[in-house]
């Protein structure tokens, strides 16, 4: 009964944070309390249905080249207008939310575990485990911005794939942050001890004591993260190193558009536009569940 | 003072190496056979391929490498750029002027808007300018530079016809991608010296100034920007960071001839050298950026200890 016991000590004084004792509805009641969230949920909704009925919607295949004339505008056949090569731009954009939700999802994924793994390792053991998982993520957090990234994609090479753990790759470490100080707060409470008092190991410690207790940061950082995530792989398919042609992923669309900015300017402004409001629902998604889960993060 | 300064300087040289290691290892972590993918798998004999090997060094085990890149490097030595033949120092210095420059612009633009914006929104906190200066913030936030460069062009340069699409180099044709760059900076500024300002604004100085009966204007300007400003320091400094690794962006959009542009050619041409080379000077702009604002942080805030 002792390993029973320890888990009942850890896992109810778990619920003290704000959102595990609510319930799924009284939850969502409180983040959608915020315009903002409305305005996000929409369009969230709106780009998860395209992504899952693609097949359904686009009335071309997305690769189909000559579905139309060349440079077609946008008309009431061809909603967003055709590309250089008569490719329906409205069935490549469907397709392309597909992408663009798969590369966030995969991204944020990866970052998590890393980046969890990590800062709950550092945080809980502390001393020399901490010292040196914390000075690599320092040196990562040294390089600026989008620069680690593509580092990274030069390394590996260009493509879709690799873009994608290029990314995952260089954010982790704001992950790590964030878990390890949050595990610093928690390692000094008394259900802590209770369960080391009772003979909990380090892997149940850290799984039913620490994690839940600091899954709210976590839920916020991966709320904020997928939007950057996403704008940063736009980035990299754009520079020509990330998705390649003929994917119609949007940041690549928006590399092919570029010759065509005086004569067919749509076929800049709709992916770019996609990208920005993606970002932007994502962005506010992310603002209101803060709000919602915890109020003192709002200042950061 | 002096010690301060030494003492951090001291305290850089550690991240300083702990870069240098991690961009030589990002030439022997290539999967696969690094001459092979230089050459894309198409090199014409063997011996070009053996060849190569031995001018890179990449003959030699890895320590030696190491040794032997590091030895280089602090002699000033960044080797040979693969597709020009030209010695990667001398493409970095005829580039990194221009990106300088445009940084320098960029943060201009983002330091005016974002920070009256983000004072602005302070001090009419919950009214209408509030609301549209964050509103403005996530909107930027959110913005892809590319597409927003994109935007811009199409906008100032075809249709309008204010600017040439193709800059030229002079300080005209620095205005759109400075702009671009310094209004998505901006956004985040602009944040930052709200939630800054409104921590100052709270403060007992502040009531107290407020209640000696000077006038609103002196109190803003003498006792709350002054204060606020020293979060903002840092703010900016990071920025900076960030507006020299977002000009890899712009710079491919504008056609901006900086290292951010040679360096997005030499990532997807693969020239190792000289990715290798522009990392580092990238890197190691940034850390003496952020040395530089420790300093400037420690000269305006007297109650920052230095010893």
């Amino acid at each position: 009964m002792i390993i029973a016991a320890p888990d009942r000590v850890l896992s109810g004084l778990g619920r003290v944070r704000g959102f595990t004792d609510a319930s799924a509805v009284t939850f969502a009641r409180r983040l959608f309390r915020y315009r903002q969230a409305q305005f996000a949920g929409v369009i969230i909704l709106v780009l998860i249905l395209a992504a899952i009925f693609a097949p359904l919607i686009a009335p071309y295949a997305p690769d189909a080249v000559r579905a139309g004339k060349p440079l077609t505008a946008p008309n009431r056949e061809f909603l967003f207008g055709t590309d250089d090569l008569g490719r329906d731009m409205f069935s490549r954009m469907i397709y392309g939310a597909r992408i663009t939700l798969w590369i966030g999802l995969i991204i944020v994924a990866v970052e998590v575990v890393i980046g969890v793994t990590v800062g709950l390792l550092a945080g809980y053991f502390g001393g020399w485990t901490d010292a040196i998982l914390m000075r690599f993520t320092d040196v990562m957090l040294a390089f600026p911005g989008i620069m680690l990234a593509l580092a990274i994609v030069a390394t590996l090479g260009p493509g879709l794939t690799n873009a994608i753990f290029a990314v995952a790759l260089s954010s982790w470490p704001l992950f790590a942050r964030v878990v390890r100080s949050s595990v610093l707060t928690v390692r000094e409470s008394e259900y802590m001890t209770a369960g080391q008092v009772l003979g909990a190991s380090h892997l149940h410690m850290m799984w039913r004591g620490v994690l839940p207790n600091v899954l709210a940061p976590i839920i916020v950082l991966a709320s904020l993260e997928f939007p950057a995530a996403v704008l940063v792989a736009a980035a990299l398919s754009f520079l020509g190193l990330g998705a390649q042609p003929p994917t119609p992923e949007w940041g690549a669309l928006l590399t092919d558009a570029r010759n065509y900015i005086r004569s067919a300017p749509y076929l800049i402004n709709i992916p770019g536009l996609a990208i920005f409001l993606t970002v932007l629902a994502f962005n506010l998604l992310g603002n209101a569940l803060r709000d919602t889960l915890d109020p003192r993060l709002r200042h950061r | 003072m002096l010690s301060f300064l030494l003492r951090r300087v001291v305290m850089m040289i550690p991240v300083w190496f702990a870069i240098l290691t991690l961009v030589f290892l990002m030439r022997a972590l290539v999967p696969g056979d690094p001459v092979e993918i230089m050459f894309f798998g198409r090199a014409s004999s063997p011996e070009v391929v053996e060849n190569m090997r031995s001018q890179l060094g990449l003959d030699q085990p890895l320590y030696r490498q190491y040794v032997t890149y590091l030895g280089n490097v602090m002699q000033g030595d960044l080797g040979e750029s693969i597709t020009t033949k030209r010695p990667v120092t001398d493409e970095i210095r005829d580039r990194y002027p221009e990106t300088l420059k445009l940084a320098v612009a960029s943060l201009a633009v983002s330091i005016a808007i974002g920070l009256a914006a983000g004072v602005l929104a302070a001090l009419y906190k919950d009214s209408l300018v509030d609301t549209l200066a964050m509103a403005f913030s996530v909107a930027g936030l959110s913005m892809p530079a590319f597409w927003f460069g994109l935007l811009m062009i199409y906008l100032f340069s075809v249709r309008l016809g204010w600017f040439t699409v193709v800059p030229d180099g002079s300080l005209k044709s620095l205005v759109l991608p400075a702009l671009t760059l310094g209004l998505i900076a901006s956004s985040i500024i602009a944040r930052l010296v709200r939630s800054a300002m409104l921590e100052v604004l709270g403060q007992d100085y502040i009531r107290t100034a407020r209640s000696k009966g000077l006038r609103e204007s002196r109190v803003m300007s003498n006792h709350a920007i002054r204060n606020a400003l020293l979060p903002i320091v840092t703010i900016v400094g990071l920025q900076f960071g960030g507006l020299l690794s977002g000009a890899f962006i712009i710079e491919a959009v504008f056609a901006w001839h900086g290292i951010g542009e040679l360096g997005v050619q030499a990532f997807a041409k693969r020239d190792f050298p000289l990715i290798q080379g522009i990392v580092l000077v990238v890197a190691s702009s940034y850390v003496l950026v952020n040395l530089l604002v420790d300093v400037l942080y420690a000269i305006l805030d007297p109650r920052v200890n230095l010893s």
